[in-house]
């Protein structure tokens, strides 16, 4: 694996066998076309992608009942002094960064030891049926994985305080004890992602030259030793890529599954800035408000977004764009 | 040296085989508990009697639940959506990301303006708001529109299109065919794998799709069957139902209620995955990693 594309350079292939006279002559008889497909799917992108990005301005303007949806009248920076004195704001905040280092943390590791012992099992049967199984709960839908977890975790009929039970603990209202919140929301998502995260890391080690391990193999390396001593460097690139695209969403979290989560009692940790925004806006319709505390937390995602992007082309060859 | 390395060897093979197990297990036992708790008796599952056996078995949760208006015009909303949002979303991701795949003047300008959108987006109150703007509040529209163009499914259609073979784009054109007639008569029928994957995963995205009907619509007649099933995981009561004051609670707990509303919404997933298992291990890497 040489390099990791995520937006390719226009390619080059075919022009540059023609002439130049006729390739400009043959690119404009061809472009016409390509516009008219562009036309709708690109006033759509401005309508949904843009309008909204545009609409951030309530941020700034009061918004009226029944008035203009990009507010009435300009209020500057008001709405952003006042959650920034607020500690419900500043609690969410922490709890949206620490939730996501937790995230970072435990679940590309596993991702990767996972996609390393996959690749040990040499049966091919037996390696399809594990990643078969593996990608399953990706596809399922957050509300069925919150459902699982209440439905198995419920204090008064759950599977596992049954088995607790069993050797002697009283049962716990896990989904309503705040500090099992993280514990749950990771350990979750560690069920629900590893086999499909992994994809991306068992790839690049199918990629890995054959020769390293025959070499490893003369040298008489056993199994343990062949993965620390050359499938782990092999795969560093795409490991430092994986980790510094996720320094991108340390802003956001997975929103839908904190709101099937929140509960009051737990939400000394599960409240996040989108649940937050989602309270505040959606629920109390203080949309100037709830559009300042969201846009702040956007505006924080793109410029950690960037610097990690600048870190990595400067330490490393692989970059987002 | 030899047998230090066998039983170096045996261990490893031992400690693979449990890993299989472990990992099925993991994935595979909740959903066999839920299935038992939806086969099993009030009593036993208040009991916490069930484990992966169905203990006192009977059908009557899934009799009630498929027999109920608000689960079968649910399930009729989420096949509505799911249609028109993967057939639509399909076509504007084709229209658009053929087109950038080509060396057109304005292409890099254009993919930079849809990728930062990836980076930085509008937000739920801005989204909100035009949605309202746009008098699609209540509108199945409301729960579709916002979500045809995902960048990074885009950016999986530009990579397939330019590794697309050009001898047989030339060949088409010098037959006299434009590049719209080029697209959907020689290069989509022939692009099978990207388009399995991108179906699947807009399918799967709008069945799944629960949050914005919370709040965009407001009739339980509009809901989505995952809206439905998180109201009734919530604990939200199913009500006017035919079968209410029968022998419907000696039979029916709220548990084996839930579980059954779980399987019977999660099935369709698990029956489309082996079907397009092949396209999308594939697809899902299109570009994202190059050797």
């Amino acid at each position: 694996m040489n390099r990791v594309m995520i937006m390719g350079k226009a390619h080059s292939r075919a022009v540059r066998k023609e002439g130049r006279m006729n390739r400009t002559r043959r690119i404009i008889r061809k472009n016409i076309h390509y516009y008219i497909l562009l036309l709708i799917p690109l006033l759509y992108i401005l309508l949904f992608s843009y309008g909204p990005i545009i609409g951030n301005i309530l941020a700034f303007r009061k918004f009226v009942p029944g008035g203009s949806i990009y507010g009435e009248e300009w209020t500057g920076l008001r709405y952003f002094k006042m959650f920034l004195g607020e500690a419900s704001f500043w609690r969410a905040f922490n709890n949206t960064w620490l939730l996501n280092i937790y995230h970072l943390v435990f679940t590309v590791p596993v991702s990767i030891l996972f996609a390393l012992i996959v690749n040990e099992i040499k049966p091919a049967k037996m390696r399809n049926l594990v990643q078969t199984v593996s990608y399953l709960p990706n596809f399922i839908s957050v509300v069925v994985v919150v459902g699982l977890m209440t439905e198995l975790l419920s204090p008064t009929y759950g599977l596992v305080n049954e088995l607790l039970g069993m050797l002697g603990i009283p049962p716990t209202f896990f989904m309503n004890e705040a500090a099992w919140f993280r514990t749950l929301y990771i350990s979750s998502e560690i069920w629900q992602f590893t086999g499909w995260n992994s994809i991306i890391f068992f790839a690049a080690i199918t990629s890995i030259d054959h020769q390293l391990y025959e070499a490893a193999d003369m040298d008489g390396a056993g199994r343990l030793q062949k993965i620390w001593h050359v499938t782990l460097p092999q795969i560093m690139p795409t490991i430092v890529v994986v980790y510094i695209m996720s320094f991108g969403h340390l802003m956001t979290v997975a929103f839908e599954k904190v709101l099937l989560m929140y509960t009051p009692s737990n939400s000394e940790r599960s409240d996040v800035i989108e649940t937050l925004v989602y309270r505040i806006g959606i629920q109390s319709t203080n949309y100037s408000y709830s559009t300042a505390i969201s846009l702040f937390g956007g505006l924080l995602g793109l410029v950690i977004v960037v610097t990690a992007n600048a870190l990595a082309k400067k330490y490393t060859r692989y970059s987002l764009y | 040296m030899r047998t230090i390395r066998r039983n170096e060897e045996w261990v490893f093979r031992l400690v693979l085989a449990l890993f299989i197990v472990v990992v099925c297990g993991a994935v595979l036992l909740p959903f066999i508990h839920l299935l038992a708790v939806s086969f099993s008796s009030s009593a036993a599952n208040a009991g916490g009697k069930v484990a992966f056996l169905p203990v006192g078995f009977h059908i009557k949760a899934y009799q009630f639940i498929l027999s109920h208006r608000d689960i079968l015009s649910g399930f009729r909303n989420s096949v509505l959506q799911t249609t028109i949002g993967t057939v639509l979303s399909l076509l504007l991701m084709t229209m658009c990301a053929y087109p950038l795949s080509k060396k057109i003047a304005g292409q890099s300008f254009i993919i930079w303006m849809i990728m930062l959108t990836m980076l930085f987006n509008g937000g739920m109150i801005p989204t909100y708001m035009m949605i309202k703007g746009l008098g699609l509040l209540d509108s199945i529209w409301a729960v579709i529109l916002p979500f045809c163009i995902t960048p990074y499914y885009l950016m999986l259609m530009m990579n397939f299109f330019r590794e697309f073979p050009e001898p047989i784009e030339e060949a088409a054109l010098i037959d006299g065919l434009n590049p719209i007639q080029i697209l959907f008569r020689m290069v989509l029928p022939l692009s099978k794998p990207i388009l399995v994957t991108m179906a699947l995963f807009m399918i799967v995205f709008y069945w799944n799709n629960w949050f914005s009907s919370l709040i965009y619509l407001n009739k339980t007649s509009m809901y989505p069957i995952m809206l439905i099933v998180r109201n009734i995981l919530d604990g939200q009561q199913l009500v006017n139902s035919g079968m209410a004051g029968q022998d419907t609670t000696k039979y029916i707990s709220t548990a084996s209620l839930k579980a059954a509303s779980i399987m019977v919404t999660s099935l369709p997933i698990f029956i489309l995955l082996p079907f397009t298992q092949k396209y999308f291990t594939k697809g899902a890497l299109i570009g994202a990693v190059k050797g």
